[in-house]
């Protein structure tokens, strides 16, 4: 990225919200839709990724159940927009139905097992009180003592638990997107600014952001081709896509037709 | 019984004040795994020590592997990987890949990914900036990112996007990051059908269930591990054996230099960055306010 390359972006900048905006719904739209295999088989989910750790929502139940809400609302935002991408085929039609089904058992999976989690700790707790009780003839002062240790531990592991929700979960991407996706936007970044001008010219003229899908992981059809201003269009009945990373993919990004076309 | 970031002589003091209680709960400790002990792992130990051992020996296993990779100069491993994908209709289909991976501290990395339908990918880092080659679209992505191999493996995951299995393993961190997340471990067995034989351990997070299988001898390296994603509906898993260990390889004869072949394109990255500008993780560091891009494609000179 050269100074030159830096000031045309620059002078774009405005642009490129737009852009960076209609690229940012693609990436919330499809980060859960998962890439395909073959036969249609979806090849994305949580052990992908190979992580040491899976998402877990700060706070207490509260927390988690709102959590577990706005993560179904999500999922049946994707589902939708996975259908749309599949194409207006039968199958994608069930395939959304059977999403949100699944979205709803997963909800209530979810609470039940919250609910088991949350009888287990009670479980715990009276075990404790009774370990406590008998500790306690005959030993109130050390029970007392332990009782104010137990008070500030609990709250350095609330404390932890916190930390651990910020610091100890980056290495898991597929669940990263369920953290506070209000706090996050997305932008283009690392292309030659060739590649970036085709979104910005592909956005900058583009009427109110449209609903639908705005990338795809497989293009819908055997593409026309058209290189402008060093980046490649692919035409596809009428919608243009620029090639782009997202996710570590290969994606084709939706944008306006390249000039003349 | 766990690593912990208190020094030694906070459990002193605790057990000092718990007498004989604590003794009674805890197994004796030996020296790399008692030197500190956190009061929430405290806590956790006494509601749930009964199904939730921490096994000295095995701790002492898996502390000197997270030691022997955090320390080295940098390691060349091959990671042949298969993980459960569950589909909407509620089957369990596999998917696999081959990666091999070479790092090189401080500041060079380079993966190699073969997935099982085909696709392959190169990804690197030579300290100054992150580059991304499919050589079946003939594209790359390239991202100026100056740093250190940790901060490049956090950056392409969390900024990214991208996977990178086992990334765990490529940091410096790894002692600390297993320190945080290890609510139990096990020693299972010593197992004599691996390639080599291994220590069989088995470890517990809020979040996944895990099996490592270290090599015994000298060199505890892993040879192969299994993640239970216990959480997620079907409870899906990562397998993954580990050929091909190499300490300290010379990566500074390999060239990261990428040079696109004929016909190669650059491609952007679509970048996840902090809307707001004041409370900037680490790695974001070129997020800009409110989502606006900084001048795109000039990533340089950030800040860590």
């Amino acid at each position: 990225m050269n100074t030159r390359h830096v000031r045309t972006a620059v002078s774009v900048a405005s642009s490129l919200i737009l852009a960076a905006t209609l690229v940012a719904e693609a990436n919330a739209a499809g980060a859960r839709g998962g890439r395909s295999g073959g036969g249609g088989y979806s090849r994305s989910g949580a052990a992908a990724g190979g992580s040491f750790s899976a998402q877990r929502p700060a706070g207490g139940t509260g927390a988690r159940q709102a959590g577990a809400t706005q993560r179904s609302g999500q999922r049946n935002a994707s589902a939708q927009t996975a259908s749309r991408q599949a194409g207006a085929s039968q199958r994608s039609g069930q395939r959304a139905e059977t999403q949100q089904t699944r979205t709803q058992s997963r909800s209530d999976t979810r609470i039940s097992g919250q609910q088991e989690r949350t009888e287990r700790e009670g479980q715990r707790q009276t075990a404790s009180a009774d370990r406590t009780d008998s500790r306690q003839q005959g030993q109130t002062e050390r029970t007392e003592v332990r009782q104010q240790g137990q008070t500030e531990r609990t709250e350095a592991r609330t404390q932890a638990a916190q930390n651990i929700n910020a610091n100890n979960s980056w290495d898991n991407h597929y669940h990263y997107y369920d953290d506070d996706d209000d706090e996050w936007g997305y932008a283009l970044a690392g292309a030659a600014v060739g590649a970036t001008l085709g979104y910005v010219a592909g956005a900058a003229t583009a009427a109110p952001v449209v609903a639908g899908p705005t990338y795809v992981t497989v293009l819908p059809c055997s593409p026309t081709i058209v290189s402008a201003g060093g980046t490649s269009y692919y035409g596809c009945g009428g919608s243009w896509y620029n090639q782009a990373y997202v996710n570590g993919s290969v994606t084709y990004v939706t944008v306006n037709p390249p000039p003349g076309h | 019984m766990r690593i912990a970031r208190w020094p030694a002589w906070a459990v002193l003091c605790i057990s000092l004040m718990f007498g004989p209680v604590v003794a009674a709960e805890e197994p004796p400790v030996d020296e790399p795994a008692a030197k500190e002990q956190s009061l929430d792992e405290q806590l956790l130990d006494e509601t749930s020590s009964d199904d939730a051992p921490m096994d000295a020996r095995a701790l002492g296993i898996l502390d000197l592997m997270a030691e022997t990779l955090a320390q080295a100069q940098g390691f060349s491993v091959t990671i042949q990987a298969g993980y459960d994908v569950i589909q909407d209709t509620g089957q369990k289909i596999e998917f696999g890949e081959r990666r091999k991976v070479a790092l090189s501290r401080p500041d060079r990395l380079r993966v190699e990914v073969e997935e099982s339908d085909g696709t392959q990918a190169l990804v690197f880092f030579d300290g100054k900036a992150i580059t991304v080659f499919s050589p079946g679209e003939n594209v790359y992505g390239q991202i100026e990112k100056a740093g250190t191999v940790d901060d490049a493996v956090r950056y392409v995951i969390q900024d990214l996007g991208m996977r990178l299995p086992l990334a765990l393993l490529l940091v410096t961190t790894l002692p600390d990051e297993f320190e945080q997340r290890l609510e139990s471990i096990d020693y299972v067995e010593r197992n004599t059908l691996t390639r080599v034989p291994t220590d069989h351990l088995a470890g517990r997070s809020a979040d996944v269930d895990f099996e490592l299988w270290v090599a015994a001898g000298d060199t505890p390296l892993p040879q192969r591990v299994s993640i239970t994603y216990k959480n997620e509906e079907g409870a899906p898993q990562y397998r993954a054996e580990f050929s091909d260990w190499k300490l300290d390889p010379d990566l500074s004869k390999v060239d990261l230099a990428f040079r696109p072949p004929e016909g190669a394109e650059a491609i952007p990255f679509v970048v996840r960055v902090r809307r707001s500008g004041t409370d900037q993780p680490s790695m974001t560091g070129e997020a800009p306010a409110d989502g606006m891009p900084a001048a795109s494609g000039s990533m340089e000179g950030l800040p860590k």
